[in-house]
């Protein structure tokens, strides 16, 4: 504990009580921080999903090339069912967790999607908003187990 | 795209005990910090003596840890500490955020200035120059430490980071040093050598930071177990929008007059 300063000869006269103005924010500032709080419980409960849906494409993705694009593709149809059996529901809404790439522009969040690009099937996930996420920083930072 | 300088995070050993970096570029900010708070505390129109300042570094050195632990528990990662509570104690598992850490230094402000009969916004226009000095080294820190790096880019100035991957990626901290280190430290500098209203110049520290972080972030890897939380914009990014916006409000409301105490002689103070 540190020793208590001593207070100056000529110290400022105490405080007035906080205006109005000044309290106005500091509800305001509190009720955003448990909004802000809420909105990260359940962005972080639905992401761990993703990551663990995205952890298991990539452990199960075949290293080596395919003899040729179409047995990629066929291989990519029979691995996203095997993957949709182990985890069938998309944790931002209906829908499944797993697509094959198809022409849509924008694909739904929680999504992971299997791209067969020539002789090789990519992956790409997307997050609780749609956004790209980062596959390769992902594979070097695999979730944890449990929340 | 530049080479990572690959510096050791272990600065040196004093006998078998390791001394990281990080660590010791927080000491030096402290130590700079604190010796620079003595020195401005001097000035008459601050009046503080140096015992007073140290006594009110241990209020905003309490209030910077366990405001910055609770915000990284309840904005960062909060399932997982419900999970497992005891980790919530474990600060040296590292895991902190700024937003909270300010609340708690503004609460550690009032607290002390309910102990000395000082305004909370007066206290805060004191410390909020030195704080840059702190924040600037930590980003620092971050860089040595691999860690907090930014988004995949193929900017020259890109930097391939071990830690994150074979992709180069954007050297966020090294911005974050500038912005909100350097150019920060500036602007409270040179904003504080005039006399300002009282509470202005912890005001526009609190717009600065909220600002020059909400851009940097768009350069940042957002948090890994979070992802975006709200379009684009990252955790980060939605905590600095009511600093942008309050300080605003508590800068205009310091131009009317509204934190000046009554009858107090020195209706601005500066910084140097």
């Amino acid at each position: 504990m540190r020793p208590a300063a001593h207070m100056p000869a000529n110290a400022a006269p105490p405080p007035r009580r906080m205006g109005r103005f000044p309290l106005a924010i500091i509800i305001l500032t509190t009720l955003y921080g448990l909004w802000a709080a809420v909105l990260s419980y359940r962005v972080v409960v639905k992401q761990q999903a993703v990551r663990h849906h995205l952890e298991l494409a990539l452990r199960t993705q075949p290293r080596h090339p395919f003899a040729s694009a179409r047995q990629a593709r066929r291989y990519a149809r029979e691995w996203l069912r095997r993957l949709e059996a182990r985890y069938p529901q998309n944790p931002c809404g209906a829908g499944p967790a797993y697509r094959l790439a198809s022409g849509r522009r924008r694909l739904p969040a929680c999504t992971v999607v299997l791209i067969p690009q020539g002789h090789h099937i990519a992956i790409q996930a997307y997050d609780t908003q749609g956004q790209a996420m980062d596959t390769v920083f992902e594979g070097l930072n695999p979730p944890p187990r449990h929340l | 795209m530049l080479p990572y300088p690959h510096i050791n995070p272990v600065g040196f050993h004093i006998g078998p005990i390791p001394i990281h970096w990080y660590g010791l570029l927080e000491i030096i900010s402290f130590v700079i910090g604190t010796l620079w708070l003595i020195r401005r505390g001097r000035r008459p129109q601050w009046d503080w003596t140096k015992e007073q300042v140290l006594d009110l570094e241990y209020y905003l050195s309490v209030g910077a840890i366990a405001g910055g632990r609770a915000g990284y528990i309840l904005w960062y990662d909060l399932p997982y500490y419900i999970g497992h509570p005891l980790d919530m104690l474990k600060v040296w598992d590292g895991g902190m955020s700024f937003h909270g850490g300010l609340i708690g230094v503004i609460l550690g402000c009032w607290a002390y200035g309910r102990k000395q009969g000082r305004s909370t916004m007066k206290v805060l226009d004191f410390v909020a120059p030195a704080a840059p000095i702190g924040l600037g080294l930590g980003r620092l820190a971050n860089f040595i430490n691999d860690q907090l790096f930014g988004r995949v880019s193929h900017l020259p100035w890109a930097i391939i980071f071990p830690a994150g991957g074979p992709q180069p990626r954007q050297p966020s901290q090294i911005y974050e040093f500038l912005l909100e280190g350097v150019l920060l430290l500036v602007i409270l500098v040179v904003y504080g050598r005039r006399p300002r209203p009282a509470g202005a110049v912890g005001s526009l520290f609190v717009v600065c930071y909220g600002l020059f972080r909400f851009l940097v972030e768009f350069t940042r890897e957002p948090d890994i177990q979070l992802g975006f939380v709200w379009g684009r914009l990252d955790m980060g990014q939605i905590l600095s929008i009511p600093m942008i916006l309050a300080g605003l409000a508590l800068l205009y409301w310091a131009y009317r007059g509204g934190f000046e105490t009554p009858g107090s002689a020195h209706p601005g103070e500066g910084a140097s």
